[in-house]
């Protein structure tokens, strides 16, 4: 029996799930893609506008735009991914046991979290990064330190709704221990939040690589990332407007789907909302 | 004063001036204590029924989180079946944990919405020791159709049962370890009026057949003359009055009790006495 889709519970998700998808796609699939070799240079074609040989045209080495492009989703996709899930892992294991174990433990590990907050994220992530030594590793690295206090935060206060409930106390009264009762009582009821978060934190991720790399602190030139691709760019505004604006592009949709999906997620994620 | 007759040794609860001080006021700000309970003492022996009563605020809940051992208490002795349950540890607090067990107000947060209520009531069976999943399905099945519900529904998520509904599953999760008291937490205030009924008669008779002590606490008083032997009213919590219900809300001594009785709603024309004494 086909069913009616459930729009206003799945809508969005069915709407942004195949652009998050084509974007994972163009990642895995660049070099078979890709129409040219992005590192391939061409003097005599530099600075192309958009046209039938290079769709996006050329950059100021004459390395077709597209490709590039594409190859640089790859940078942007890893460090998201990787920075997502140390922030995602680190933040909700501080969170939950902060949630959880209460008083001293808690306030030690949420004043630390909160000093982390103070600096602002850019800032902290050029403070990491220069002791850290710039690459794409310690990007990733840096990001992911960044998201720890808000999916710590996140996490305790679900966490801490969690803990009131009298399922949690019914389940100490039953003999629980303390990691069954994270595992089990705590833990699943976290983890949508968390997810939703994640989706978020992973735009914020491709947009901060993007800033570092844009800052040349990022992935290193020639290796394209749309950060230093912008600001390759920047040098040329007037003459070849499209050596910034395409990468600029790819951004943009990256991290606009990403956070629709966010909220797609949550909607689907709610077990409260009936089919 | 004791409630019941008999020695300390044969009662299965003893309380003796159980004291409990929230600190009141914080970091910026410095607010009174408040003592939640005062010099409380009671005795509860086996296979008793005891009816808790007070208004919001009387101590009464944080007594019954006390005898569970969720919160803990800062002066005076609780002993169950003659062990101070402060000084539970390791296999003794397991035994206390099996033999004790709450059925909360709430029927909305009583179960974890990501699990079936199969898999919620299984769990007791899981930490008595039982793992074979064929023979814990068995039981959650037999133990779903004894509180009065349909043996499938240990698929169903918490969300797809009524308010009356999850009462009885959770009243189920709390029979499975077989304890040798429960606690009920207003297990019926959050229930409109006539499934209150039912899951009172249920009470009734699981008592009949599974043979538990009871504590019931509630701020209903028709509902502790119909359930319980024994009654105390709490009072900023402090104890004001005690005895058989029958004779406490037939003949009340404090202003207090005679306050509770007074304001019980009327059920057609009359007060809550006839229900106390059938």
């Amino acid at each position: 029996m086909i069913r009616r889709l459930n729009w206003r519970r799945y809508g969005l998700v069915v709407v942004t799930l195949p652009v998050v998808a084509m974007v994972f796609l163009a990642a895995a699939l660049a070099p078979f893609i890709a129409p040219y070799d992005p590192f391939e240079l061409d003097v005599l074609m530099m600075l192309q506008g958009p046209g039938a040989d290079h769709l996006l045209g050329t950059d100021e080495l004459g390395r077709d735009i597209l490709s590039r492009v594409i190859h640089a989703s790859r940078v942007s996709i890893v460090v998201g991914l990787v920075a997502v899930a140390i922030g995602a892992t680190g933040g909700t294991l501080i969170g939950v046991l902060a949630a959880h174990f209460g008083g001293a433990v808690d306030s030690v590990l949420m004043r630390f979290m909160e000093i982390v907050f103070c600096f602002p994220a850019i800032l902290l992530a050029v403070i990491l990064m220069a002791n850290l030594g710039t690459s794409v590793l310690n990007a990733m690295l840096a990001i992911g330190i960044i998201f720890i206090p808000g999916f710590a935060r996140l996490t305790r206060a679900v966490a801490q709704t969690v803990q009131r409930q009298s399922f949690l106390e019914a389940a100490i009264c039953l003999g629980m221990g303390p990691v069954r009762l994270i595992t089990r009582e705590i833990l699943p009821n976290v983890i949508g939040p968390v997810l939703v978060e994640a989706a978020v934190a992973f735009s914020y991720a491709v947009l901060l690589e993007s800033a570092l790399s844009f800052l040349g602190l990022g992935a290193q030139p020639p290796e394209p990332s749309w950060g230093n691709m912008i600001n390759t760019g920047r040098g040329f505004i007037d003459q070849a407007p499209w050596i910034s604006l395409a990468p600029g592009a790819a951004l943009f949709v990256t991290v606009f789907s990403f956070n629709l999906l966010g909220d797609g997620l949550r909607d689907v994620l709610d077990p409260k909302l009936h089919d | 004063m004791r409630i019941a007759a008999g020695t300390p040794e044969a009662m299965l609860l003893v309380a003796k001036n159980l004291s409990r001080t929230f600190r009141g006021g914080g970091m910026l700000r410095r607010g009174g204590d408040v003592r939640a309970l005062n010099d409380v003492s009671f005795n509860l022996a086996e296979n008793q029924t005891l009816g808790i009563v007070g208004e919001s605020g009387s101590g009464k809940s944080t007594l019954l989180r006390v005898i569970l051992r969720l919160t803990p208490y800062d002066s005076g002795n609780l002993a169950f079946d003659g062990a101070e349950v402060a000084s539970l540890t390791g296999t003794a607090l397991k035994d206390l944990r099996r033999r004790v067990q709450p059925v909360f107000q709430d029927p909305y947060a009583t179960f974890n919405p990501r699990f079936s209520i199969g898999s919620s009531i299984g769990l007791g069976f899981e930490l008595l020791g039982e793992h074979r999943r064929q023979d814990v399905r068995e039981e959650v099945r037999r133990l779903l159709d004894d509180v009065g519900l349909d043996p499938d529904l240990e698929r169903a998520l918490p969300h797809e049962l009524s308010g009356g509904q999850r009462q009885r599953a959770a009243i189920a999760r709390a029979l499975a370890v077989r304890p040798d008291l429960l606690l009920l937490d207003e297990p019926t205030s959050a229930l409109d009026v006539s499934v209150q009924a039912q899951v009172l008669n249920l009470f009734k008779d699981l008592r009949r057949r599974y043979g538990f002590s009871l504590i019931l606490v509630t701020h209903d008083l028709p509902v502790v003359g119909f359930m319980c032997e024994h009654l105390l009213v709490m009072k900023s919590g402090e104890v004001v009055e005690r005895g058989a219900t029958a004779t406490v809300i037939g003949n009340p001594v404090s202003e207090y009790t005679r306050t509770l009785i007074d304001s019980a709603p009327e059920v057609s024309g009359t007060k809550t006495q006839p229900v106390a004494r059938p």
